[in-house]
């Protein structure tokens, strides 16, 4: 049930009715007999990797929450001295790391089976290959769940905040089903924490007209940006990219520059659309995106760019390996030899490194991935160990950075950084990017932004295009709107008359140049595949 | 309820109002939207009658609509009939015509046309279901329809909503779109015309103006005996079952059934399927004195059909409508009192 159908609305709008008309007490009940229905009308299949995922993790945490319960009870006795207390901390800190690696192995067993097992065979081969071995592929062929990596990544930051004991673990099976699979963010995020989210579900909201309304004015601009915008761009995007050999280079450029606003709006509009559905239950998701376009640099870019996986990376994988004990004796050693600027790079290069690394291979099963994962890890890397350099060269040119020229010259340049690196996530294939890449810099065909010949070979006509651009100034509009103030607030501010005509333009708008219908298949979400 | 009414009736009452608005908005984008084919003028044309007004509706498919003129028809009978005849339908599609038909009229006869048992190509169906639900207002038996008739669930709710089907028609739309919000007395235009202007020389009819010989083609075909033929050949089931809730339906409101066959020039046709058919239609309706036979496919000799009456194999000119009229108009006048 994709969450731009008729069908997903309908269900919405049944499941509200039930929502607030039932007692309160059972309003979790009704998410959670909603998320499972919506998880079921993909494959039951799917719904056994989801139910064992969430049956292991909670099972695990409430083993975890024991220890953390008897740690406390331990500590409590009477006429520990400090050597004592930290024995008792490290002896739990042991045990529950043991089960805290046991769930994290699990996890991502599962994941990596799912999603990698095809991926790793395929490298087995070509390695065999490469030293003469002779490895005969076998034919696998294994599901992918629906939403596997959001829910277990969701899972693994519950356990490990469980482990440290920033929640305490959730003993009802069933509320913790809820967490992980709540009906609106288990298939695409945002990747939500057990602290933000459970007391949310497990509450109780009363009916309130507001959250109706400004879930549902969200719900609108997400399948604005989705329907009208992503989806009319997608056609451009396959036709050119698609068969990318047979364009020249402005036509690729343009293709190019067009994805990027295409992922940004598919991707960014159905978090508005799920956040939309979740704010008219009364719930508040995590914020996924913050006009990433508006960037000066690539680590303000993931600051506001799929902010959940960045926050859920940072959190649970950068942190961990900067303050280990390994890290901090090599991050000494390197200080005392090479001193403290190059320690400074060196040690904020490594995690960046795994990070960027993980980052990319979250993304799918293919080197392009990760090559486009390290090359926005090198891009980080890179504004480190030379930003200072940069900004003392600016000094000395005198330079002026804080002006409106110098911010629009770092968000131009970011822009490109990232359309460089999407040209790896869209190939066919890490040589396909660099081939594509090739292509660009050989081709170069500028008359074909004036002669016409655009509208004839990009799959879309003159209309589109104008749709297109009036559509990405209107987006415009909005983010720069949204950078000063709420806008949904600003808007409930204003007369009635205003308010409504604003939303009727915006569902006609829809329904009327949305790119759904007859002759047209819906583009699926992009992230929903990750 | 009565404490969240009192709580929010406010809200309640502005959610109803942006509803209903929306709704007459999303009424009118709808027509403007949706595609001003045959159905959709013959639709209004029918809606442009006085209520009650008819006392017999021709119901069938293209053969039907080419080949039934009621201004001829009534001239003759004395009385007020329309051609609802749309191309391809069958007794599936014909079925919700019909019931939306009785909504606004009470005729004393509806005409059905036996060839709306000839099962159509899977292909097709789509399309003719889109024909027969097109311009409906919104009501049960739009939805109903829609269900039945609608391949799967995007292809039901474009049915109920066509401007989920048609919107992306924002590229071709012209001054004829706009026609009927832009001024809600004029009827939309039918064959190029002003309903109102077509209507008194139409009355749902489309006549194919060529008057071209077909002799070659149809070589011996007035030649044969046709009343020969006693083949009988049943529908496919789900056809058949339509067909019988057409009739109840006719029946339970008051009007007497006319089952009429159409000659095809077709060589195969009339013989393999038209006449076979209405020899079964014969036979499951003999003892239903409400249900009555024409059967102008056997007798053509009789009303003067030739090779100049037929446009195409399939449909007749408008001198075939002439003679077939007429010789319908006839049948009424002698069997029928109106």
């Amino acid at each position: 049930m994709s969450v731009t159908s008729l069908n997903y609305f309908g269900f919405v709008a049944v499941l509200l009715l039930l929502y607030y008309i039932l007692p309160k007490k059972c309003q979790w009940v009704i998410l959670l007999l909603g998320s499972i229905v919506f998880y079921l009308t993909y494959d039951i299949r799917y719904f056994i990797f989801l139910c064992s995922s969430i049956l292991i993790t909670w099972l695990i945490a409430l083993f975890m929450q024991k220890k953390n319960d008897r740690q406390k009870e331990e500590l409590k006795a009477e006429g520990l001295d400090k050597e004592g207390k930290t024995a008792i901390k490290n002896r739990y800190k042991k045990k529950k790391r043991r089960l805290l690696v046991l769930n994290v192995i699990i996890l991502v067993g599962i994941l990596y089976f799912c999603k990698y097992t095809n991926f790793t065979l395929d490298n087995i081969k070509a390695l065999s290959k490469l030293f003469g071995f002779k490895f005969k592929k076998p034919e696998v062929n294994i599901i992918l769940p629906l939403g596997i990596s959001f829910y277990t990544f969701q899972a693994i930051g519950y356990i490990v905040d469980v482990q440290k004991e920033k929640v305490t673990a959730e003993k009802n099976p069933l509320k913790y089903a809820l967490f992980i699979s709540f009906f609106p963010q288990v298939v695409q995020g945002p990747i939500a924490r057990f602290k933000d989210l459970a007391p949310q579900l497990s509450g109780e909201h009363k009916f309130e007209f507001k959250n109706l309304e400004f879930g549902f004015e969200l719900m609108l601009y997400g399948l604005f940006k989705k329907l009208v915008l992503a989806d009319r761009i997608s056609v451009i995007v396959s036709t050119t990219l698609g068969n990318w050999s047979t364009f020249g280079g402005f036509e690729l450029i343009l293709a190019i520059v067009l994805y990027s606003v295409q992922i940004y709006a598919d991707f960014s509009g159905c978090m508005d659309i799920i956040t939309g559905v979740a704010k008219m239950f009364g719930i508040d998701l995590s914020k996924n995106f913050d006009h990433p376009y508006f960037s000066k640099t690539i680590p303000e870019f993931w600051r506001r760019w799929h902010i959940s996986l960045g926050t859920w990376f940072k959190d649970y994988v950068f942190f961990p390996i900067s303050v280990s004990g390994w890290f901090q004796n090599l991050n000494r050693k390197i200080r005392k030899g090479m001193g403290a600027e190059a320690s400074r790079i060196i040690t904020g290069i490594i995690p960046i490194t795994v990070v960027w690394f993980v980052t990319g291979f979250w993304h799918g099963a293919s080197w392009k991935f990760i090559a486009w994962g390290l090359y926005h890890g090198l891009l980080i890397a890179l504004g480190m160990a030379l930003g200072p350099y940069i900004n003392k060269l600016c000094d000395k040119l005198k330079m002026k950075r804080d002006c409106f020229s110098f911010r629009l010259f770092q968000m131009t340049r970011t822009f490109i950084l990232c359309c460089i690196g999407r040209v790896f996530f869209i190939s066919n294939g890490l040589k396909d990017g660099f081939n594509l890449l090739g292509h660009i810099w050989t081709h170069n065909d500028p008359w074909v932004l004036l002669n016409g010949t655009l509208f004839d070979n990009t799959g879309l006509d003159v209309y589109d295009y104008v749709i297109v651009f009036l559509s990405i100034l209107v987006v415009w509009a909005v983010s720069m709107m949204q950078e000063r103030f709420k806008v949904r607030e600003k808007l409930s501010e204003q007369n009635l008359v205003f308010r409504w005509l604003i939303v009727y333009a915006a569902i006609f708008i829809i329904l009327i140049f949305g790119m759904y219908g007859e002759g047209y298949v819906a583009s699926d979400f992009l992230y929903r595949d990750f | 309820m009565k404490e969240f009414i009192k709580k929010y009736w406010k809200g309640t009452l502005k959610t109803v109002l942006f509803v209903g608005i929306f709704l007459i908005l999303f009424s009118y984008v709808q027509d403007i939207f949706e595609l001003k084919g045959q159905g959709y003028g013959k639709y209004r044309c029918f809606n442009w009658e006085e209520r009650n007004a008819l006392n017999v509706i021709f119901f069938g498919n293209s053969r039907t609509n080419r080949g039934v003129n009621p201004v001829v028809v009534d001239e003759i009978a004395g009385t007020r009939s329309f051609n609802y005849g749309l191309q391809g339908l069958r007794a599936n599609q014909v079925y919700y015509r019909v019931v939306d038909a009785f909504k606004t009229q009470s005729p004393k006869l509806i005409v059905l046309e036996s060839s709306i048992c000839v099962s159509a190509s899977a292909r097709l169906e789509e399309s003719y279901a889109q024909r027969a639900l097109v311009s409906l207002p919104l009501s049960v038996n739009k939805v109903e329809a829609a269900l039945d008739l609608g391949e799967n669930d995007k292809k039901k709710a474009e049915l109920i909503l066509p401007l989920l089907r048609f919107h992306m028609r924002y590229r071709e739309l012209e001054a004829v779109d706009f026609r009927y919000i832009m001024d809600i007395n004029s009827e939309y235009p039918y064959m190029n015309q002003p309903a109102e202007e077509v209507m008194e020389v139409s009355r749902g009819y489309t006549p194919y103006e060529t008057d071209m010989s077909l002799e070659d083609d149809g070589k011996g075909f007035f030649d044969k005996d046709y009343s020969k033929i006693t083949k009988v050949k049943a529908p496919d089931e789900k056809l058949e079952r339509y067909f019988k809730m057409i009739v109840d339906y006719a029946e339970e409101h008051g009007a007497k059934v006319l089952i009429l066959s159409i000659p095809s020039m077709d060589k195969k046709e009339t013989p393999k399927d038209i006449i076979p058919l209405t020899n079964y239609l014969r036979q499951l309706y003999a003892d239903d004195e409400n249900v009555a036979f024409l059967d102008a496919s056997v007798c053509m000799k009789d009303y003067g059909l030739s090779y100049d009456c037929y446009h195409n194999t399939g449909h007749l000119n408008r001198l075939g409508a002439k003679k077939l009229s007429e010789f319908i108009g006839q049948f009424l006048r002698d069997n029928y009192s109106f």
